[in-house]
């Protein structure tokens, strides 16, 4: 099955606010958050996050692209996922 | 000689004015505009009706206006409580209340949502904003009045996790503080050309050495922002490009790198001295960290927060079929290490006991806790000295032939992950606090690149219902994120002993078989 952007994006955004949200109620997500500025994710979430896209979208992420850039907005998390997909 | 915190910069400023005090990777502040900085801050609390001897809270991300924030307080003579800045805001307001905090320095954005939250808690800390730019501008930037402050008045207070549920504050005079400054210092050669790292956040007690130890040598605080800890590799890339020359964090954060940080891309041949502690650092990923990075001088630093540092060791280059783990080594100048036996007997070299330390780098003692305080420094009879106060750590250890320490574990339940100490009985009693949770147990599960993580097993009270993803609500509004179990196993029943207590040793061992 082939995802949109759009509906990839949508998974990120539910699967944050499921799992590094519960305590930012009023906060709103919006694709253009900085996940990582804001404190959504910190240095523990990083690694679940990575294991919920891996296994979501079923690819293995290189050491080498876990950097900042690629994880800073769901904006950007979606991208990366994309190149991986196509 | 300083005999107070603020007297480092003070001096620092008159020889290196215009040298670069701090920066953040974007910003750089000199000496002089640090000192004027902190200066401003320092009217804003005077104008807040701050005196000598209150508490200021510092609730603000790692920023170069956190740092003058800092002095500012120190400069009239108040003590700083640095709040960690993702912690749950009920444990926010706990600290405020606990400590009587009277001025709260923060943001805008900040301030609103810890106001909107803490409308239950009597004490209403004066807010200082640093974000508001036209109010800073407004005081001067002078030097202030002399607030006769002496070396034994308070300059932090650190809270850590408390085994009763709440966390604990640690008070930490200037006396305290700067032997372990000066020791450092010393040890180390800091010097003014030094690039020092800064970590560890405010809140944890691996700062005072990056903050303080850099003012008094006149070098240049390298403030790592905290989003580049998440990333091993962009981290790793920050301190090759800062040029980063002493760098001092739990062993957890040079392991990440080393995993995942592509080290062998990067140059650190700036780098002289890594300083660790706060957890034991595994000999394997040492061992390859050293052989790596063959020119660094590599230290381990040991002493709970209640004893700044207490013991060190520089690491000799270590054997490839070594796996014992490296020693703690020996006790800091103007520290005293004594290990006692359950009888309160100090025990022979070789065999294992309570670390206990004297010295003037002791606690002042737990903020109102004066009875947790009296269990923890103790009055002994030392060297025919007859009221002695000696700090019990809790940690056993033995003396080797060589006169090292080995580390060898706690006497209570106190854990290590990341680096963090974290209480296993303050999880435990947040867990049953919730009223469908009828039975709790939290065990640590040893794992090797975070020291531990966090297990909790639960019974259900009949007729409630608990999910997974409700409990994890439920912590991370009580709990800050390094003390959320990693791990969350809900049970008919819990394993018993024949006393009656949780079987913590056979949940252990079912978890780790």
């Amino acid at each position: 099955m082939v995802r949109t952007a759009t509906e990839i994006q949508n998974t990120i955004k539910k699967y944050i606010i499921q799992e590094f949200m519960y305590d930012q109620s009023g906060v709103e997500l919006t694709l253009e958050t900085p996940l990582i500025e804001e404190e959504i994710i910190d240095s523990m979430g990083i690694f679940r996050l990575i294991a919920f896209l891996e296994e979501e979208f079923s690819f293995t992420l290189k050491h080498e692209e876990v950097v900042m850039e690629s994880f800073e907005t769901i904006v950007a998390i979606a991208a990366l996922v994309e190149a991986r997909l196509s | 000689m300083a005999y107070l915190l603020s007297q480092l910069l003070k001096q620092s400023v008159q020889a290196h004015a215009e040298r670069p005090a701090l920066t953040d990777g974007k910003r750089e502040l000199t000496y002089r505009a640090l000192d004027e900085l902190s200066n401003r801050f320092a009217q804003q609390l005077l104008q807040a009706g701050v005196t000598r001897g209150d508490r200021v809270g510092i609730y603000l991300k790692k920023s170069p206006e956190a740092v003058a924030a800092i002095f500012g307080v120190l400069k009239i003579g108040a003590a700083y409580v640095p709040l960690d800045s993702a912690a749950p805001l009920q444990r926010i307001a706990y600290i405020v209340e606990n400590c009587r905090i009277k001025a709260l320095v923060s943001t805008r954005p900040k301030i609103t949502k810890f106001q909107n939250r803490s409308s239950e808690i009597e004490n209403k800390p004066t807010p200082i904003l640093v974000d508001d730019q036209q109010a800073l501008a407004a005081v001067p930037s002078e030097p202030l009045p002399d607030p006769q402050s002496i070396e034994n008045d308070l300059a932090y207070i650190l809270y850590t996790s408390g085994s009763t549920g709440m966390p604990k504050g640690v008070m930490i005079s200037h006396r305290a503080s700067l032997t372990f400054v000066d020791w450092a210092f010393d040890t180390f050669a800091v010097q003014p050309t030094d690039r020092i790292s800064s970590h560890a956040p405010f809140h944890f007690d691996l700062s005072i050495f990056d903050i303080f130890v850099t003012m008094k040598a006149g070098g240049t605080l390298v403030l790592v922002p905290p989003t580049l800890s998440v990333f091993p590799r962009d981290l790793a890339d920050f301190i090759a490009s800062q040029k980063i020359s002493i760098w001092y964090s739990v062993p957890s954060a040079l392991i990440q790198m080393l995993l995942y940080g592509q080290l062998e891309r990067h140059d650190f041949s700036r780098l002289r001295t890594v300083l660790f502690a706060g957890e034991v650092f595994p000999v394997k990923y040492l061992r390859q960290l050293m052989s790596r990075f063959p020119h660094i001088g590599y230290h381990n630093l040991y002493g709970p927060t209640e004893t700044n540092v207490c013991t060190w060791h520089t690491v000799s280059p270590l054997a490839p079929d070594r796996s014992q783990p490296i020693s703690i080594g020996k006790a800091c100048a103007n520290s005293e290490i004594l290990v006692f036996n359950e009888q309160n007997e100090l025990v022979a070299s070789g065999e294992t006991g309570e670390l206990c330390v004297r010295g003037p780098g002791l606690m002042s003692g737990y903020w109102g806790l004066p009875e947790r305080t009296a269990e923890s420094l103790t009055h002994c009879r030392i060297h025919d000295l007859e009221s002695e106060v000696i700090y019990h750590t809790g940690d056993l250890v033995r003396q080797e032939d060589d006169g090292n320490y080995t580390y060898l574990g706690r006497r209570d339940n106190q854990i290590k992950s990341r680096g963090y100490r974290i209480e296993l009985g303050e999880i435990e009693t947040v867990l049953y606090s919730h009223l469908a949770v009828e039975e709790a147990a939290v065990i640590p599960i040893p794992d090797e690149e975070i020291g531990n993580r966090i297990r909790a097993i639960l019974v259900v009270r009949d007729g409630e219902q608990l999910t997974h993803s409700a409990l994890d609500v439920f912590c991370a509004t009580h709990l800050p994120k390094y003390m959320m179990p990693h791990e969350v196993e809900f049970r008919d029943s819990l394993p018993k002993t024949s006393t009656g207590k949780v079987d913590k040793v056979q949940l252990s061992q079912e978890s780790t078989s």
